[in-house]
């Protein structure tokens, strides 16, 4: 992860001020040849003695990315200002590197971030975050930030403290990254472990906090020297390095292990994946036989509200459509019409029909006024019914229809083969219709009602791509050449959601042949969280301070607190994936039906 | 993917709300433009409202001074107080006189820095409040007042100064003044090397632990009550006629007093006015019958207090947040028909000096919108 984080803290001498700092150095390929001369230095010169050896260790030390002199700008003034309070490290001990040789990136830990202008943008966000943006409830989680400076997520803490005014003293960590995107879809993660790293400080300052408090009261000692009016001698508002207040010496190391982990963690949490396939405007018609059927707008007016959502609904989750009327223009101008709600691959329209066609075959279906569907096929509920019926023979139709339904037991023998015939048959009829003609359907489609005679179940949500064609269709101010605009963004947008489930979908299937050679990008931060809990600490764990790595480094990371990994079901992995393409439980048979004849179109296997 | 609908996002709260303190967590995914400027216009609403910003070192007293006046805190009780880290904005608006914003800045940070909106923060009509703790080494308590009024008053050269020579209790009164005298030579003295004498900074003794901050408190509310002359004058024309030493007119809730009349203010008859205040306040607290009310103060609110030095307290409600509390003597108390005509007729007279104010502003709610209409109605006019 791309990212800074850094701990700051309100100091009550000198305000709010950056702690520490970890950073993620990674190998450019340009960059070797400016560092090439390895002229880096990282230590303050003042140490003259040992300057040479250190130097010549640290390059050493320092393995990945390293920059540039020039770059590397330690502002010292500020260095000269700090007590212990704000200030992690001393000038002998200029910071923490680990080195991930594996993915070839230096995690650098040091007061300041090492580039003058990375420290302008914390130093800013520290501000922000101890004292302008601050999270409603005092302590807790906030995002603030912009494109110029920088996306930070900063969660503000308090760790008890007998001498500090109000008992208390004021941190912060910051995440900073320039990914806003990234940084917020990480959100649940970062905060996770960013309250694991918390509460471990709280709790160590908490037993200290007693431990003095238990030798003295210091609220009554404060109201004692007040009344011995010897408030000259200040008791409060020293200041306490953040070790003291732990009572952890090897508090840094700590925070360096954690921050680490949680750059490395974050990083391989989420990837970025081109998804590769067919360009997506084969999905979507092209609008040339919407030439002689209504527009959306006017279809939506013609069969009224209900009856145009139930119909999609079933249209949407693949369910085939029937329209049964006499009128053979008009049930073929309404087929044409529905062509632009939905994408190529799912429209497989028969625009009459002297039988009735399965629904494998085509899902949008026009029949004569006196065809019988089969029982059978009415018994599965997979489709919609929808009866054209003209006004003024309104109660004729009903007759028949009723007359007509009685013998239910046609056969559908050989439909098949009639089938192929029919649809070349339709695809010959040409669509030579001209404007004059469109404008007669509109006027003599007034002359018929609709009326859905039969219908499956259907779930009791809609997919969302219904709510917002039906949300545009009823809003007067879209224009209708916007609105199809608007429609065809919406499929295109949806489409991409299918390629991605699909793309989903098959590498499941395949890891579940090789399991642990292509794992799903959905658990994929899980299986990184079983095999190694702590990745880092594989690699050379190098201090500069040379303390020795105690036996609680180990378990103070945020990888083994997190050691109770929770084996994902299939339904939670499902639940993950729908979160992620923005899709809810309602909308898998959508995706469902949109993915089943994906690949036809394009004749190839996608990825 | 460019965005999600309402139903994305319940469902990802769902998914993710539920384990997690979802904290500042954008409503939706679609990120509108970030307004980095919209919280400091919540602070800064552009009303017209006067600002009292208080300013000094950390640790002089500024949050202890703002507890004490408006929230009632005991001074022992400020000793707890953590440090205030951010600016802490609060809204004044009792009476239509008192109406005020406080606005507390964290002593540690420099609010000249270029990343904050110097503008918004000192711009309009205001007084700002330098704080220095009079305990301490003071030399750079000055520097700090120095640099502040400099920049302050190049930003917004009608700013008021005012400076609080604050915890002066526990010093002798020699030292108190000793003290006074050398901050303000000092402080004057740097104005007039700078060149800017025209700048004019006005001195306080003050604590927490007696009246003197409150008093303080009210000289510098005064000066942002632009009817404080009209109101002196009907004070003086109300005392002159009712046999009367000394009137206050106090803001019930704070017990700063906004205006008095034109003789001179000692400190110990604002005390035992503040003092009377607090006892009708805790009585009606006690034995008043309505109890929903925020504080126990309405038309009927009269006190009559007799002490044995022949001196009488004579408090009467002014309006819902004004008390005229008045010190007289035993023997023009025998006429209190006189005192209490007139003091119905300075009712009267206060309640004008309201009217003129609403019907102003309701003139200015008229007229902005009015342009406001012009506007949508286009150039045809």
């Amino acid at each position: 992860m791309n990212a800074i984080v850094s701990i700051c803290h309100f100091c009550e001498l000198h305000g709010p001020s950056v702690v520490f700092c970890t950073q993620a150095f990674r190998d450019l390929l340009d960059l070797d040849a400016l560092t090439d001369a390895g002229a880096l230095e990282i230590l303050n010169s003042r140490n003259l003695e040992d300057e040479e050896q250190l130097k010549a260790e640290e390059t050493n030390l320092w393995k990945y990315g390293r920059i540039h002199k020039e770059t590397y700008a330690r502002s010292k003034s500020t260095s000269n200002d700090t007590c212990v309070a704000c200030r992690s490290f001393s000038h002998i001990q200029p910071g923490f590197i680990s080195n991930d040789d594996s993915a070839r990136v230096s995690y650098v830990s040091a007061q300041y971030p090492l580039q003058s202008e990375l420290y302008i943008l914390v130093r800013e966000a520290c501000i922000r975050s101890l004292s302008c943006e601050v999270c409603p409830g005092r302590e807790g989680p906030i995002y603030f930030g912009d494109e110029s400076r920088g996306h930070v997520v900063s969660h503000t803490f308090f760790l008890r403290d007998v001498q500090a005014r109000g008992f208390q003293r004021w941190y912060s960590i910051l995440i900073l990254m320039k990914d806003k995107m990234l940084l917020l879809n990480s959100w649940p993660f970062i905060v996770r472990h960013l309250r694991q790293t918390i509460t471990h400080l709280q709790e160590n300052a908490y037993k200290v906090y007693q431990n003095e408090e238990s030798k003295v009261s210091h609220r009554s000692l404060r109201s004692a020297v007040f009344m011995d009016n010897f408030r000259k001698q200040r008791v409060t508002g020293q200041p306490r390095s953040l070790s003291e207040l732990v009572g952890e010496r090897e508090v840094w190391q700590h925070l360096h292990s954690s921050f680490t982990w949680l750059l490395k963690a974050g990083g391989l949490r989420l990837q970025e994946r081109l998804i590769e396939g067919p360009p997506v405007n084969i999905y979507i018609a092209d609008g040339s036989g919407t030439g002689n059927g209504l527009s959306v707008r006017e279809l939506y007016n013609t069969l009224g509200g209900s009856i145009f959502h139930r119909m999609m609904h079933h249209l949407l989750i693949g369910r085939q459509v029937i329209l049964r009327g006499s009128s053979t223009k008009i049930i073929s101008a309404l087929i044409h019409s529905l062509q632009p709600l939905l994408p190529k691959h799912c429209y497989k329209a028969i625009q009459f029909s002297p039988h009735y066609i399965a629904g494998t075959s085509c899902n949008i279906l026009g029949l004569q006024s006196l065809v019988n569907i089969p029982q059978a096929v009415l018994e599965t509920g997979n489709l919609c019914l929808i009866e054209i019926i003209s006004k003024k023979e309104n109660s004729d139709i009903q007759d028949t229809y009723n007359k007509t339904n009685l013998p239910r037991t046609s056969s559908v023998i050989n439909f098949n083969v009639k089938n192929k015939e029919l649809e070349t048959a339709d695809n010959i009829k040409p669509g030579n219709t001209e404007a004059t003609e469109a404008e007669d359907i509109v006027e003599s489609i007034k002359k018929f009602t609709f009326k859905i005679t039969d219908e499956g179940s259907l779930p009791s949500r809609p997919p969302q791509v219904l709510n917002r064609i039906e949300s545009a269709v009823c809003n007067s101010t879209i224009t209708p050449s916007a609105l199809m605009i608007y429609i065809s963004t919406v499929i295109y947008e949806w489409i991409n959601k299918v390629k991605v489930w699909i793309h989903v979908q098959n590498l499941k299937k395949m890891s579940n042949s090789h399991p642990e050679r292509i794992p799903s990008p959905v658990n994929y931060s899980q299986s990184v969280t079983r095999t190694s809990p702590i990745p880092i600490l594989r690699g050379s764990t190098n201090s500069l301070s040379r303390s020795p790595v105690m036996p609680a480094f180990r378990s103070a990371s945020p990888g083994t607190l997190n050691s109770v990994p929770q084996e994902l079901t299939p339904q939670d992995e499902r639940h993950q994936l729908l979160a992620a393409l923005g899709s809810t439980e309602w909308d898998v048979p959508l995706l469902e039906f949109w993915a089943k004849n994906f690949n036809q179109i394009s004749g190839q296997e996608v990825c | 993917m460019a965005s999600y609908s309402q139903e994305d996002d319940e469902h990802y709260r769902g998914e993710f709300g539920a384990g997690y303190v979802v904290g500042s967590f954008p409503k939706d995914f679609v990120y509108g433009p970030d307004d980095p400027d919209q919280d400091m216009t919540l602070i800064f609403a552009p009303d017209q409202k006067p600002k009292i910003l208080l300013m000094g070192l950390r640790r002089s007293g500024k949050s202890s001074i703002q507890k004490v006046v408006f929230h009632k805190m005991t001074p022992n009780e400020t000793l707890f107080l953590e440090s205030t880290n951010k600016m802490e904005s609060e809204n004044i608006s009792n009476s239509s006189f008192v109406q005020f914003k406080i606005l507390d800045f964290p002593g540690q940070i420099d609010f000249f820095e270029p990343s904050f909106d110097s503008e918004k923060i000192f711009g309009g009509h205001g007084a700002l409040v330098f704080v220095i703790d009079a305990q301490d080494d003071y030399m750079e308590a000055l520097n700090r007042l120095h640099q502040t009024v400099l920049r302050a008053h190049k930003v917004n050269p009608h700013l008021k100064f005012e400076v609080f020579i604050h915890k002066v209790d526990g010093l002798s009164d020699d030292t108190k003044i000793e003290i006074q005298r050398d901050i303000h030579q000092r402080a004057n003295d740097e104005l007039i090397d700078a060149g800017m004498e025209q700048i004019h900074l006005s001195f306080y003794l003050t604590s927490i632990y007696d009246h003197s901050i409150f008093e303080a408190f009210s000289k510098v509310v005064q000066k942002l009550i632009p009817q404080l002359p009209t109101l002196e004058n009907l004070l003086n024309i109300f005392i002159s006629n009712s046999g009367i030493e000394k009137a206050f007119l106090f803001d019930v809730l704070s017990k700063i007093y906004i205006a008095t009349d034109s003789s001179p203010v000692d400190m110990q008859s604002y005390e035992l006015c503040c003092e009377m205040i607090d006892v009708v306040i805790d009585i009606s607290d006690i034995y008043g019958k309505d109890e929903g009310m925020q504080v126990p103060f309405d038309t009927e609110s009269s006190s009559i207090i007799k002490l044995n030095n022949a001196t009488v307290l004579y408090l009467r409600e002014v309006s819902r947040y004004l008390a005229l509390v008045c010190i007289l003597r035993e023997d023009n108390f025998d006429r209190q028909g006189i005192i209490d005509y007139n003091f119905l007729c300075f009712r009267n007279a206060i309640q004008e000096v309201f009217d003129v104010r609403t019907n102003h502003l309701a003139q200015l709610t008229n007229s902005t919108s009015l342009i406001q209409n012009s506007h949508t109605n286009g150039p045809t006019s």
